[in-house]
């Protein structure tokens, strides 16, 4: 799939969240599981990440408004 | 905009203002994390009385208390065991430990949870990336791999901008330079010194590193390079290479661009301040020199706020063309605690380097000596010259020398030849500076 010309901070964002909210119920299901707890801490590592490189400057965005 | 000229192009092109907000957002939460969890911080800001809520502008940043590393040093001594009150998480999220290198004194250990780690990783990926490399690249590691942070990062970066990583791990030099030229390495990571270093071995190889090896690009750590050593090194690999600035304690700081001309400060995950030399409360001006107080915005492990990192640099008026709105650094100039007084005269050893490099490449090895006869203090430079150099040029050599020496620092050196091999040779950092007056 091609790469879109005209990123949306908003859309990313939105994605970011989603992975956020999945990965923290992987934890919890994960019911002692080391493979699923541990997985699911290195996807919320990289959520992190993004959120330094996103969701943090769309928030300066919000405050601006 | 060329999106894919940039590892981030949202951070790395946008606004000073909005950058600036960034910062001051991050600095807020970093010292509002530290309160609520290291102790030796708390300490400190209380006593200072700090409220991240009041955190507004960069001068309220300029209230917040600088910290060194030997404060650092003292804090470890306490309990828990290694880390004592510069610890800011439980000891059950730590997953990496480095020590930086000892060079201003007794090690001081540093600790990453696997998230600060990754964040390390990911700005090393601002650093290669800007410099080029891609998922093209066999990039071959010339480091030991120890507990030394150097290359470690660089490692896990380059693997996941997708390159394919080479370790060079314990191989003495020419089994590096076979094994580079064996795999076709297309870049090559190390500290300046080795780089020359191991030209020096291919050389005696009877190998031609243009020719006979495929390295392009070459990173460039562990020690400040003065432009003279970056040229060397490229006339003698036929090869970019790149600079990088970065510590153990902070991370990776600061980098080249294709460009080659400054060095970008990665300002979207630290926030940096640049102060004058004498007083280090005032900021300098575009074009100063001064000393480099930098904020690592991501650690929660081992939070470093309002380090100093004691780094002499010169802040860039320079706007680079590569599009980035990070800040820059033209040079890095040495550290504050490798000023020395020689005979009255401010002095710092990289001097030495900058005028071997930029004007004798015959000379293959050097090292400087000071020590004190009565109360004068002398200086003796060493040189390793070149085989191919006739033993009649060396008086010639040596005058020019003395002389361009004079002229660069102000001060008299006596030079020694000695025989060929005899200098020690680094694969890490060099010490080729030797104050032995407070033995």
């Amino acid at each position: 799939m091609e790469p879109e010309n005209n990123y949306s901070l908003e859309a990313i964002d939105k994605q970011i969240k989603n992975i956020v909210v999945a990965a923290e119920e992987l934890k919890r299901l994960s019911s002692g599981v080391p493979a699923i707890d541990k997985n699911a801490e290195a996807i919320l590592t990289f959520a992190h990440i993004l959120e330094n490189d996103v969701s943090d400057i769309l928030e300066l965005d919000e405050e601006r408004r | 905009m060329d999106r894919a000229r940039y590892w981030n192009a949202i951070t790395e092109t946008m606004s000073r203002e909005q950058l600036e907000k960034l910062q001051l957002n991050a600095f807020r939460k970093r010292v509002k994390w530290a309160i609520d969890n290291s102790p030796f911080y708390q300490k400190i800001y209380r006593q200072a009385g700090i409220e991240p809520e009041n955190i507004k502008t960069m001068d309220d940043v300029r209230k917040v208390p600088l910290v060194s590393k030997e404060e650092l040093r003292a804090a470890q001594q306490a309990e828990p065991h290694l880390y004592g009150e510069t610890l800011a998480v439980p000891v059950s999220e730590l997953t990496a430990y480095h020590q930086t290198a000892g060079t201003t004194g007794k090690s001081l250990y540093v600790t990453d949870t696997y998230e600060s780690w990754q964040n390390m990783v990911e700005a090393f990926c601002y650093n290669i990336y800007a410099m080029g490399l891609r998922n093209t690249d066999r990039v071959f590691i010339a480091f030991p791999y120890n507990v030394f942070i150097a290359f470690w990062v660089g490692h896990y970066a380059a693997e996941k901008i997708g390159c394919e990583v080479v370790p060079g791990g314990t191989m003495s030099t020419r089994a590096r330079i076979n094994k580079m030229k064996e795999v076709r390495a297309t870049a090559l990571m190390c500290t300046p010194t080795y780089g020359l270093r191991m030209a020096e071995v291919a050389q005696e190889m009877g190998i031609d590193l243009a020719n006979d090896l495929a390295v392009r690009k070459i990173i460039c750590a562990g020690e400040p390079m003065p432009e003279a050593t970056r040229l060397n090194l490229e006339q003698l690999w036929r090869s970019d290479v790149y600079d990088h600035i970065g510590t153990a304690e902070v991370g990776p700081w600061g980098y080249m661009c294709e460009q080659k001309k400054g060095l970008h400060l990665l300002e979207s995950m630290f926030l940096f301040e640049f102060l004058d030399l004498e007083t280090t409360s005032k900021p300098i001006q575009l074009g100063e020199v001064g000393v480099t107080v930098i904020t690592t915005l991501f650690k929660r492990s081992f939070p470093t706020i309002r380090y100093n990192l004691k780094d002499i640099v010169q802040l860039s008026a320079r706007k680079c063309p590569c599009g980035r709105t990070f800040r820059m650094i033209d040079s890095i100039r040495g550290r504050t605690d490798n000023l020395t007084k020689i005979r009255g005269v401010l002095f710092t050893p990289l001097s030495i380097e900058e005028v071997i490099r930029d004007n004798f490449p015959q000379i293959v090895e050097f090292e400087t000596v000071v020590t004190t006869a009565g109360t004068q203090d002398n200086l003796l430079l060493k040189i390793e010259l070149n085989p191919s150099v006739n033993p009649q040029d060396f008086s010639s050599i040596e005058n020019r020398l003395v002389e361009t020496l004079k002229f660069k620092t102000n001060l008299t050196f006596a030079v020694e030849f000695v025989p060929q091999q005899t200098l020690p040779r680094y694969e890490y950092k060099s010490a080729r500076f030797k104050d032995l007056r407070r033995e």
